[in-house]
């Protein structure tokens, strides 16, 4: 059942993720296990495709589009059972800026891996970073840019976060063409990642997991 | 045998969209020549020299021995023919290619084929001499032997009296319209000339003419030497943001060396003063033209992406700092939006989009692609950020097309490739790596997905080596193309698909109604029109529709040059093409994943 499951996952297909996942509810497997060992496990091997190179963008969207799917199934059931998310992201793309479909990318992979993610789209101000991490409690707050131009408001960010006393208990990661490791460590992030399969792999660390 | 009453056919001839009438078995070669077409003719009409080709558009004649000679057999497909060798028994429609070409090589002497109607003039004035009767002022007198109202700057007033004086009061005067931008005592001959210049963010072009006689007397290109300030126009930008007005400064000064630089070995080759350069038509992507004439381009680096003016602007040489003469005229064509620009209203004067009832589309393929969609009702524009990978940037053994490049892959059983000066190949160029990718997938190396695949019965499966994003395709010796640079290329090629698939439904049409598609750029013109919808880059149905155009842009320019009017007709057309906003659409995205896979009739 989760092995097909994971299955309909990893080829794509929307309607047999959510059907499957509806299935398995009723069949009282519980909804932690539905989500780890089907979907997260099937996010995960997406993931190992794509760093191959046996995947890309299109596959790997495919792929979050049917773990969404299931996802709306299992949530409520995830919520009532209380099964906590492994941490709470707020994501964007920084303003100035209307890049999203990497962005997009990284947070439906977290999601896959069993984050909650708070998406705030694009054009995103450092104010509204801020306000929504407050809001939110984010854990990590991950900045997405692809202009050289405008990956300058990320420090902005950063600075922001620090006057508002938020940047000790919340962990900055960056990401986009232009963003570079080194441009990361300059401008104090706390790291990069290339891509949205070790985006998922530096949201672990970052968090001590993994 | 010529019969009194032969029938008439038109001949449309492109660039430009020239329309002639023909009379029936009129050699094709000199009906062209003697209906004021320039072009190239060595050996008179003999079939010998190769020179008179002509593209014909619509129902290629079967080659001539002598064409078979001339052509490669892909050229003869494509409808390339020698002008001297057919009679004009049908409508045609011909492509003339000499008038174009950014490259050094391509640069020949241009044939112009629309109307010769220069802004800039030369005219020889008689003046009165100052009498008891005469006692008008030497400009009143000036003036009215022009006849007209013109406009006469401080430095050329300086030059009345002696002008007016020392050859009995005859003189030569050069204007372009109204203004008056020389002076000399006496009848003079030296040449009227313009300049067209095409300010690219990776190369510079400038082109030299003769407005009297429509020639063009010299092209030249040359690397921007901006390029050591990033690749891309945001680049420049950033750098702009980091330093301010010296950043402006600096970028300014480095254009306007080149621009210069240009100048100089035009001139110098065509042996005329620089002073005889008397107007400039400039085009350009917004972000160099603001750097030219030294405007902050950091509206354009962010959202919304505005430019600081749109129109176009009529300045002199000497605020601009182009060595010419200093009162000569520069005008810059409009622009459509922060990246939408001169260059690509230039492409649309030169490709005639606005001038047809045809639906076209205009393809500017370079780091920014920018298209158009459109006819004489109705025009859209957008600017589908590909990338570098078109221009070797970003890409494992990528380099530009210069000498040592592979220009073009063939794939079927063996690979063979050509190698641009036909030295030892040191890497691909975009067009190559285009045809190389293209040649893999029909190969079955490469899958829809886009993945780099062995096959067990291909022997060229050998040639894989490598491990997961490392793996790649050896070409050559130390020549690779890795999974990475593919799917770079898909990245590049998506954008491009993309935009052209929201034209097409923004403006209500399939594929099968654009009747026509125009590609323009040094590496746009130099793709191979088979490989380029393997690639899925563009519908399949578009494939006998695609003519290469070369520069389009620079010829833009020089049509300005050559006909006022066409200067007026920029603006039209940069006012009536609609710019789509491409971050705004919501088909963008869906159709940019799309096309990302090669599996092309998924497509539609
Ligand atoms: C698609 C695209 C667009 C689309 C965007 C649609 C959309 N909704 O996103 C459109 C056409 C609208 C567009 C517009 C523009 N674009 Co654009 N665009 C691209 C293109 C072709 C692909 C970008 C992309 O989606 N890649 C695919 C995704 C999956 O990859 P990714 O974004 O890099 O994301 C991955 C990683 O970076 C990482 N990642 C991303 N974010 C984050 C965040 C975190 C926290 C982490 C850890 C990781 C991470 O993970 C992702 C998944 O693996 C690139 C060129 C290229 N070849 O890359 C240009 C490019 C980015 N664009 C460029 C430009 C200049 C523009 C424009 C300014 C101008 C124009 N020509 O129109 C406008 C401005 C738009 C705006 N307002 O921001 C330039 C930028 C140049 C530079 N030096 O900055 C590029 C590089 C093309 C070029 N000309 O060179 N563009
Ligand atoms: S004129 Fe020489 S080949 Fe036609």
């Amino acid at each position: 059942m989760l092995e097909k499951l994971k299955q309909a996952v990893l080829e794509g297909d929307s309607e047999r993720a959510a059907q499957l996942t509806k299935e398995a509810l009723e069949k009282g497997l519980e909804p932690e296990r539905i989500l780890n060992d089907a979907l997260v496990a099937a996010m995960e091997v997406v993931g190992e495709e794509y760093e191959r190179g046996d995947r890309y963008v299109p596959e790997m969207l495919i792929s979050a589009e049917a773990m969404k799917a299931a996802m709306e199934v299992l949530r409520p059931e995830l919520v009532a059972a209380g099964v906590k998310p492994r941490g709470k992201v707020v994501i964007g793309t920084v303003e100035g800026d209307l890049h999203d479909i990497g962005k997009n990318l990284v947070a439906m992979m977290l999601e896959g891996a069993g984050f909650e993610v708070v998406d705030l789209g694009t054009e995103v101000t450092a104010e509204r970073f801020v306000q929504a991490a407050r809001e939110h409690r984010a854990d990590i707050v991950g900045m997405s840019a692809l202009l050289t131009t405008t990956m300058t408001h990320m420090p902005e960010v950063i600075e922001a976060l620090k006057r508002e006393g938020l940047r000790d208990g919340i962990k900055v990661m960056v990401g986009g063409a232009p963003v570079t490791q080194e441009y990361a460590e300059r401008i104090g992030a706390d790291g990069y990642a290339p891509d949205a399969a070790s985006a998922v792999e530096l949201a672990k660390r970052l968090l001590g997991e993994s | 045998m010529a019969r009194p009453d032969r029938p008439t056919f038109s001949v449309l001839l492109l660039p430009g969209r020239r329309l002639l009438k023909a009379k029936e078995g009129e050699n094709l070669l000199f009906f062209l020549v003697s209906a004021g077409v320039h072009i190239p003719s060595d050996c008179g009409g003999q079939g010998i020299c190769g020179r008179c080709r002509v593209r014909f558009l619509k129902e290629p004649p079967p080659p001539t021995p002598a064409e078979v000679r001339a052509f490669p057999q892909e050229e003869l497909k494509a409808g390339w023919r020698l002008a001297c060798q057919h009679r004009v028994d049908c409508d045609l429609e011909l492509f003339l290619p000499a008038f174009g070409g950014i490259s050094q090589e391509k640069a020949k002497v241009g044939s112009y084929t629309g109307p010769l109607r220069p802004a800039a003039l030369r005219q020889i004035v008689e003046l009165p001499p100052p009498s008891r009767e005469e006692r008008r002022a030497f400009l009143e007198r000036f003036r009215t032997a022009l006849g007209e109202e013109v406009e006469v700057p401080l430095s050329i007033l300086k030059e009345i009296p002696e002008a007016m004086r020392s050859q009995g009061f005859r003189v030569s005067v050069v204007r372009v319209g109204g203004k008056v931008v020389s002076v000399k005592p006496g009848v003079r001959r030296e040449p009227v000339c313009g300049l067209a210049l095409d300010l690219g963010t990776s190369t510079l072009a400038a082109y030299l003419l003769d407005l009297e006689g429509g020639k063009e007397l010299g092209a030249k290109a040359l690397v921007n030497p901006q390029r050591s300030f990033g690749a891309d126009v945001l680049s420049r930008i950033a750098y702009v943001q980091k330093y301010g007005e010296e950043g402006i400064k600096k970028l300014r000064e480095r254009v306007l060396e080149g621009v210069n630089e240009l100048v100089k070995d035009l001139v110098s080759e065509a042996r005329i003063d620089p002073e005889d350069i008397v107007q400039a038509v400039v085009v350009g992507n917004p972000t160099m033209l603001h750097l030219f004439l030294g405007v902050d381009p950091t509206p354009i680096g962010q959202a919304p992406f505005i430019p600081v003016w749109r129109e176009s602007l009529s300045l002199k040489a000497h605020e601009v700092g182009i060595k010419i003469n200093p009162e000569a005229l520069v005008h810059t064509l409009p622009m459509v939006s922060g990246y939408v620009g001169a260059d690509t209203v230039g492409a649309v004067l030169a490709c005639g989009l606005h001038r047809s009832g045809e639906l076209a589309l205009l393809l500017d393929l370079g780091t920014n692609g920018e298209i158009v969609l459109g006819n004489e009702e109705r025009m859209l524009a957008c600017s589908a950020a590909a990338g570098p990978a078109f221009e070797g940037g970003r890409i494992s053994s990528g380099m530009p097309a210069v000498e040592g490049a592979i220009s073009h892959v063939d794939v079927d059983g063996e690979v063979s490739f050509r190698v641009i000066g036909g030295s030892r190949p040191k890497g691909l160029c975009g067009t190559a790596l285009v045809d190389l990718v293209a040649g893999l997938l029909g190969a079955g190396l490469i899958d829809p997905s886009g993945r780099l695949s062995p096959k067990e019965e291909n022997p060229l499966s050998s040639r894989i080596r490598g491990d997961g994003n490392q793996r790649g395709f050896l070409l050559t010796g130390g020549i690779e193309l890795t999974q990475r640079d593919i799917r770079e290329l898909q990245l590049a090629k998506a954008a491009i698909r993309a935009g052209v698939e929201v034209l097409l439904s923004r403006m209500k049409v399939s594929p099968v109604e654009v009747d026509r598609v125009f590609l323009a750029g040094a590496f746009g013109s130099q793709m191979r029109p088979k490989s380029i919808v393997k690639l899925g880059l563009l519908p399949r149905e578009l494939l006998p529709r695609i003519v290469p155009v070369g520069n389009a842009a620079g010829t833009g320019a020089k049509l300005a040059l050559l006909d006022h009017l066409a200067l007026s007709e920029a603006e039209g057309i940069a006012n009536r093409i609609t710019y789509i906003e491409l971050s705004a659409e919501r088909l963008f995205s869906s159709k940019f994943v799309e096309a990302m896979s090669f599996a092309a009739e998924r497509m539609g």
